[in-house]
């Protein structure tokens, strides 16, 4: 069975047409693994939305979108006028396909700016690994734990009355010896 | 009314939750399960008095035994006092009529009866006889055929009078019965068995749903259920400034105890009991009057009781934590303090 994929986050973001969402969505029915993908994403959105002010800094965001693109220079942050077109119509080549081979705008720029899956994958592992320390740290068994010493005659009155038995005490204690089978 | 309501769902609900049985319901013998039911009102209904003979075997075969007077009152209880026994000491206890745990060789609880007609085939196997009266025999039968427990009903009082819990060779791992029984009690010792009772009670903190969630929230290790079928029929806990919390497992003839206490084990408590591993793990067993076991983990000790056949020990005790906390569990444990920091309501 081929999973869903990069479709997992469009359609967790929404980004799905009518019929390929409901393909998603019958997919995700049968498969346990692209169910699973698509509760954490969601999970993590939610989180993320919650966390509202918190974002993290700047420059932060700048070294991870670096991470997204190993190799190749940021590009240069063009800030357009109002009304100027994203990619100047000079620069951009004419499109000579037929229209019904035309990949749809949002797909396209979904392939080439991926830079807010990076930065949403980035946040939740800074998130997770955060979490996940504070979990451990926490999680730490208490110093001083109290010694316990059963009492073994009492437990066995407490079960034969909850089982309807007789309660009987131990024969004399034996030599200790050892078992390992 | 309320309160019984509640009872009941209570018991219902450990009845289905702690299923661990995979398999259908077996085909009993209704006639054998009536004759079962019987006993216990029987137990409650009929004057008697006479000696019990318990025996238990341990896994290496040595055996204790007990030989207890019994005698009952309708409408006051059952009094149970160790005449002799090959145990350290004897005790005596009094069982009142209205208690809800009156079971043993004098009836069969309603609970326990549940739990034996869902996981084994309980039909009649013939005639016998106990102690010079003719007795009906009834077998709990596993699914292979092989008897898991015998029980021979008195044919005129209705009183169960012999117990067996076999283990899958047919050995008895215990074995209960009258030696001798009088189905009525002089009016003199209505009075004596009266005033020299010690009335034992089970721990009065009853655990319901809410509260095992509560414990398993808080990390407390509660099992709903055990291997071989066993399946959590009460819970209790003793308060105190180191609870205790006592749960109850059965399948309806064995029956496994496990004692959870915060902390670790003392060593003087396993002084004289036998070291051994089990699955990797260190475990101090001692199998005289029950089969029991004590070790620690994860910062709780865990003592077992049971009567019950040593593999299905083995197998209860194998499956309850063992060994350090790990990783996940430090994790896991770690965030259910964060929630319960910044949850205002915990």
């Amino acid at each position: 069975m081929t999973h869903l994929g990069e479709r997992l986050t469009a359609l967790v973001d929404g980004e799905l047409g009518h019929d390929e969402r409901d393909r998603a969505l019958m997919h995700l029915a049968a498969c346990d693994e692209c169910r699973a993908e698509a509760d954490a994403l969601r999970t993590l959105k939610r989180r993320l939305r919650a966390m509202g002010d918190a974002l993290p800094a700047e420059s932060l965001l700048r070294r991870l979108q670096t991470m997204g693109e190993p190799g190749d220079p940021l590009p240069p942050v063009v800030r357009r006028l109002p009304g100027q077109s994203r990619t100047p119509a000079a620069t951009r080549p004419r499109d000579t396909r037929p229209a019904g081979t035309r990949p749809r705008r949002a797909a396209a720029s979904r392939r080439r700016m991926p830079r807010g899956r990076y930065l949403l994958a980035g946040a939740a592992t800074l998130a997770v690994l955060g979490v996940g320390s504070a979990a451990f740290a926490a999680g730490s068994e208490p110093r001083s734990l109290p010694r316990v010493a059963p009492s073994i005659e009492q437990f066995a009155v407490e079960h034969a009355l909850t089982s309807g038995d007789v309660p009987l005490t131990d024969p004399k204690p034996a030599e200790k010896t050892s078992d390992s089978p | 009314m309320a309160g019984g309501i509640a009872a009941t769902l209570l018991m219902l609900w450990f009845v289905t939750t702690g299923d661990t049985a995979s398999g259908a319901r077996m085909r009993s013998d209704p006639e054998a399960l009536r004759l079962l039911r019987n006993a216990e009102s029987a137990a409650r209904t009929t004057p008697y008095e006479g000696t019990q003979f318990i025996t238990a075997w341990s896994r290496s075969g040595m055996a204790t035994t007990s030989l207890v007077k019994v005698t009952h009152v309708p409408g006051d209880g059952t009094r149970m006092r160790v005449q002799s026994t090959t145990a350290d000491q004897g005790g005596q206890m009094f069982e009142a009529d209205d208690s809800q745990h009156s079971g043993g060789l004098t009836g069969y609880t309603p609970k326990m009866l549940d739990l034996l007609e869902r996981n084994y085939a309980v039909v009649g196997a013939g005639q016998g006889e106990v102690s010079g009266r003719p007795t009906s025999v009834i077998e709990a039968r596993r699914a292979d055929g092989t008897a898991a427990g015998r029980f021979h009903i008195d044919r005129q009082t209705g009183l169960m009078l012999r117990r067996e819990l076999l283990d899958q060779q047919g050995r008895e791992v215990n074995l209960t019965f009258f030696t001798e029984i009088r189905p009525s009690v002089p009016k003199t010792q209505f009075v004596t068995a009266s005033a020299a009772r010690t009335v034992e009670m089970p721990w009065a903190h009853r655990l319901a749903g809410a509260d095992l969630g509560s414990l398993r929230y808080r990390g407390w290790p509660v099992h709903s259920g055990l291997p071989d079928r066993l399946s959590l029929y009460d819970a209790r806990q003793l308060d105190g400034e180191g609870p205790v919390v006592h749960l109850s497992y059965s399948d309806g003839l064995s029956v496994v105890s496990v004692f959870v206490q915060r902390g670790t084990l003392d060593a003087k408590s396993v002084a004289h009991w036998r070291k051994a591993t089990r699955g990797g793990r260190t475990v101090y067993l001692r199998d005289t009057v029950q089969q029991r076991a004590m070790w620690a983990s994860r910062g709780y000790v865990f003592t077992v009781l049971a009567d019950a056949p040593p593999p299905v020990v083995d197998n209860a005790v194998a499956a309850l934590p063992h060994g350090d906390t790990g990783f996940w569990g430090r994790l896991g444990r770690g965030m259910r303090r964060l929630s319960s920091w910044a949850n205002p309501f915990d």
